[in-house]
C-alpha cells in the first residue's frame, strides 16, 4: 500500500499541530465557537447528540494491520472501546473529548492516518472497490488512481470551499461494487479498442433528498488527461454551483439546472483551457503513475493449486463454515487464494460497529493470512483480500470466536444502516433499532440463504447516509409531529444496473416496519418464478402492484 | 420561574453540549449547567422564555458550552421533567441501542465540574 513520503508526513503532522493550537485557543476563550467550528469540521470533528464525533479517513478503504491496531487503540484510549465503519469506507469515533482529539490525531499520524477533508465542502475521501487488486475481472487496480487523486485533492486550494461536499468513487470492473453512479464524480477505469487504459467519467450522481444517477460526460479520458479533466469538471461546478440554497448546491442540481449538454460543453471548454494553459502542471505523467503504482504491486503470492482439500474437507464437516463460504468469499485473481469478507452485521449487533478487541483480532488475522491487507467496504463490512483457501477455515474459526464469522454477506441481514437518531444530530428517526428488529425477524440463516441476495438499506433522514434510495428494500425514517415513521422504497440498486427505489405507499410506524419488510419478502418468495429470480428481477417483472396489495390491501 | 406539578406541554428548557466533553447539559435553577435534566430551569410564560432565551447569546460568546438552544419539556404528575421529542429523550438518556452508554449508564447528578 502507499507509504507517506516526507511531504505527506510533514503535511499531516503540521495539521495536527495547527489543530492543537486551534483547540487551545478555543478552550482558553480566545476564539468563539462560530470561529472554531469551521476548523474542527475541516478536521473531521462534528458535534453530535451526545458528544463529539471524529471521522477518520481510510483512503480508498485500505488499511494495514498496524493501522487497524492503532484504530483499536484509539477507540480504547480516547473513546468507549469501539468504532463505526461508514459508507464512505471511513471510521467514526462517537465519544472523543475535544481536548483529547489532538493527541488522537497525533497517534493516527504515526500510522499515516488523519481526519483531513472528512467534513466540509471539499473533496471527501475517495472510495473504490473493496476487492481492488484482488479481483480477477478488473482492468487495473483502482487504488492507484485513488492515490493519485488523493494527492491531487488534498488541500487543493481552489476546491477547499466548493458549493457543497464532493464525493468521488472509482471502479475498474463492470460489476460496480462502489456505487459509482451515485457519486458527484464516478470514475470507471476502461480499456479502449486500441488497448489503452483510460477513464469514463460520470458526473452528477448522488442520493440525499434528490437521488440522481450520474450521467456519463466522457467515455474515454486518456490517463495523462485525467486530472486536467477533473479540474475542468470541478472548476465548472465551482463557478456554476449554487451557494444560495444548501439543498440545491450539489453538482447533481447544477448539471440538472444547466442541462447535461450545456454542462458537458462548458466542461469541454474548460478542459481545453486547462490543457492549453496548465498542461505541464496537471498532466499525469507515466513515471508518476508508475511511481504510485509500485506501492500497489502484488504481494508475494505462493504458487498454489486452484483447489484445496483442506477447504473442501472443512466445508463438508462444518455446515456453518460451508454457509459462510457460500456467501462471504469471492474469487481471487490468483489460483489458490480467495477474497474473504468479514461481516460487521452479527445477529443483534449494530451494523458497522467493531470493538477494539475485534479490530485487534482482524489486524492479527490480516497479518497472518492476508499480507496485512484489510479493506473497509461501503456496505460497512471488512475484507481480507488475499487469503489462501487452505487458511479459510482457520480464519473463519478465529472470526467466529469473536462474533465476526456471520454468514450473511449480501443477504437480508447484511444491511447498511446509518447511525440515525441514536447518535446523529441531523436524524429525524432511529435507524439502528429498526435494523435490529428486521435482523431478529430474519434470524434464521437458512431462511436468509433461501431468500437469496437482498440489500436492505436504512436512513434516519433524507440525507440518505444509509443509502435507502438504492436499497433493494429502502427504508427512510421521517418525523411526523414528533413520531417516527418509515417510508419503504423498492427496486433501488447501487451496482452497474443503477436504479432509484420507488415509494411503495404510506409510511409505517416504528413497530410496524419489521412486519412490512417481512410482507415484502414473503410476497417476493411466494411470487418468484424460481430461486434464480432475484428480488430485483422480481420487482422489475411485476412492479409494485403485488407489494402494494400485500401491504395495504384494499386501503 | 415555573414550578408546576401538573403536566404542561408548553414548558421550555435550555440545553447545550459541554465544550470539552461534549456532554449534554441543561441550564439549571441554580444558574449553572447541570448534566441532569431534572435540574433544568423551566420557563412557562413568554417572559420566562425570553429570559431563558437571552441566555443563549451569552453562552454562545463564552467557552463553557456549544450550541445552546431551547426545547419543549413537560412535567409528569410526580414532578419528573420529561423531554417531549424523541431526539431530546435520546439526548437526555443516551443511545437506545447501547444502554451501557450515555447518561442512562450512570447519571451524575448536580452541577458540572468543568475539569471532569
Amino acid at each position: 500500500m502507499y507509504q507517506y513520503d516526507q511531504f505527506d508526513n510533514g503535511l499531516v503532522s503540521e495539521r495536527v499541530d495547527q489543530f492543537r493550537g486551534q483547540v487551545e485557543r478555543r478552550t482558553a476563550g480566545n476564539v468563539l465557537e462560530e470561529e472554531f467550528r469551521p476548523h474542527r469540521l475541516m478536521n473531521g470533528l462534528y458535534l453530535q447528540l451526545h458528544a463529539y464525533m471524529l471521522r477518520v479517513a481510510v483512503p480508498y478503504g485500505t488499511l494495514n494491520g498496524g493501522q487497524m491496531r492503532m484504530l483499536a487503540d484509539c477507540a480504547r484510549k480516547y473513546d468507549k472501546g469501539y468504532g463505526h465503519f461508514t459508507t464512505r469506507q471511513n471510521i467514526q469515533f462517537n465519544w472523543p473529548r475535544l481536548d483529547d482529539v489532538s493527541e488522537l490525531l497525533k497517534d493516527l499520524s504515526e500510522v499515516e492516518m488523519h481526519a483531513i477533508q472528512t467534513s466540509g465542502n471539499c473533496i471527501r475521501n475517495i472510495t473504490t472497490d473493496q476487492y481492488a487488486g484482488a479481483t480477477p475481472d478488473e482492468v487495473e487496480d483502482p487504488r492507484i488512481t485513488g492515490e493519485v487523486l488523493r494527492q491531487w485533492s488534498t488541500f487543493h486550494p481552489e476546491f477547499s470551499f466548493l458549493p457543497r461536499k464532493f464525493k468521488i468513487a472509482i471502479t475498474a470492473t463492470e460489476n460496480d461494487r462502489a456505487a459509482m453512479r451515485f457519486h458527484d464524480i464516478g470514475i470507471e477505469i476502461v480499456k479502449n479498442d486500441a488497448g489503452d487504459i483510460g477513464y469514463a467519467v460520470w458526473v452528477g450522481g448522488g442520493q440525499g433528498r434528490t437521488p440522481v444517477i450520474a450521467k456519463k460526460l466522457n467515455s474515454f479520458v486518456p490517463r495523462q488527461d485525467l486530472i486536467c479533466y477533473l479540474e475542468a469538471v470541478l472548476r465548472t461546478y465551482n463557478m456554476l454551483g449554487r451557494r444560495d440554497n444548501l439543498y440545491k448546491a450539489r453538482i447533481k442540481i447544477t448539471v440538472n439546472e444547466t442541462g447535461v449538454e450545456e454542462f458537458t460543453r462548458l466542461v469541454d471548454e474548460e478542459f481545453a483551457a486547462v490543457k492549453q494553459h496548465a498542461y505541464e502542471q496537471f498532466r499525469l505523467r507515466d513515471e508518476e503513475f508508475s511511481r504510485v503504482a509500485a506501492f500497489f504491486s502484488d504481494p508475494a503470492y505462493e504458487s498454489l493449486a486452484a483447489t484445496s482439500s483442506t477447504f473442501e474437507d472443512a466445508k463438508a464437516k462444518d455446515t456453518r463454515f460451508a454457509a459462510w463460504a457460500a456467501t462471504n468469499i469471492a474469487p481471487h485473481k490468483v489460483p489458490g487464494y480467495a477474497i474473504a469478507n468479514i461481516s460487521l452485521k452479527p445477529a443483534g449487533g449494530i451494523p458497522g460497529d467493531a470493538t477494539s478487541e475485534q479490530m485487534d483480532l482482524v489486524a492479527d488475522l490480516a497479518d497472518r493470512y492476508s499480507f496485512s491487507d484489510i479493506r473497509v467496504t461501503h456496505e460497512q463490512n471488512l475484507v481480507l483480500p488475499h487469503v489462501k483457501f487452505d487458511d479459510l477455515y482457520a480464519l473463519w474459526q478465529a472470526l467466529d470466536h469473536i462474533d465476526l464469522g456471520t454468514a450473511n454477506l449480501g443477504l437480508v441481514t447484511d444491511m447498511i444502516v446509518c447511525p440515525g437518531l441514536d447518535y446523529c444530530n441531523l436524524a429525524n428517526a432511529r435507524s439502528i433499532p429498526v435494523g435490529q428488529m428486521i435482523d431478529a425477524r430474519f434470524a434464521d440463516l437458512n431462511r436468509q440463504h433461501d431468500i437469496g441476495e437482498l440489500k436492505v438499506k436504512i436512513s434516519g433522514c433524507i440525507n440518505a447516509c444509509g443509502h435507502h434510495h438504492v436499497g433493494h428494500i429502502g427504508i427512510l425514517g421521517v418525523d411526523k409531529k414528533g413520531t417516527e415513521y418509515y417510508q419503504i422504497t423498492l427496486g433501488g440498486s447501487a451496482d452497474e444496473n443503477a436504479a432509484v427505489g420507488k415509494i411503495v405507499g404510506r409510511a409505517f410506524g416504528y413497530d410496524e416496519v419489521a412486519d412490512a419488510v417481512e410482507t415484502v419478502v414473503t410476497t417476493y418468495v411466494n411470487g418468484r418464478d424460481s430461486k434464480e429470480e432475484t428480488f430485483l428481477s422480481y420487482v422489475g417483472r411485476v412492479g409494485l402492484g403485488p407489494f402494494k396489495e400485500a401491504l395495504y390491501g384494499s386501503e | 420561574m415555573a414550578n408546576m406539578n401538573t403536566k404542561h406541554a408548553a414548558l421550555q428548557a435550555l440545553t447545550a453540549n459541554l465544550l470539552l466533553s461534549g456532554d449534554v447539559v441543561y441550564w439549571s435553577c441554580r444558574g449553572d449547567w447541570s448534566l441532569n435534566i431534572q435540574d433544568a430551569l423551566l420557563a412557562a410564560t413568554e417572559d420566562e422564555v425570553a429570559i431563558l432565551e437571552a441566555r443563549i447569546p451569552v453562552e454562545e460568546n463564552g467557552n463553557d458550552v456549544v450550541a445552546p438552544y431551547l426545547f419543549p419539556v413537560e412535567r409528569d404528575e410526580d414532578g419528573t421533567i420529561q423531554a417531549i421529542s424523541q431526539r431530546e429523550v435520546i439526548r437526555a438518556k443516551g443511545p437506545t441501542i447501547r444502554t451501557d452508554l450515555g447518561k442512562q449508564s450512570g447519571l451524575r447528578p448536580g452541577p458540572v465540574d468543568q475539569a471532569a
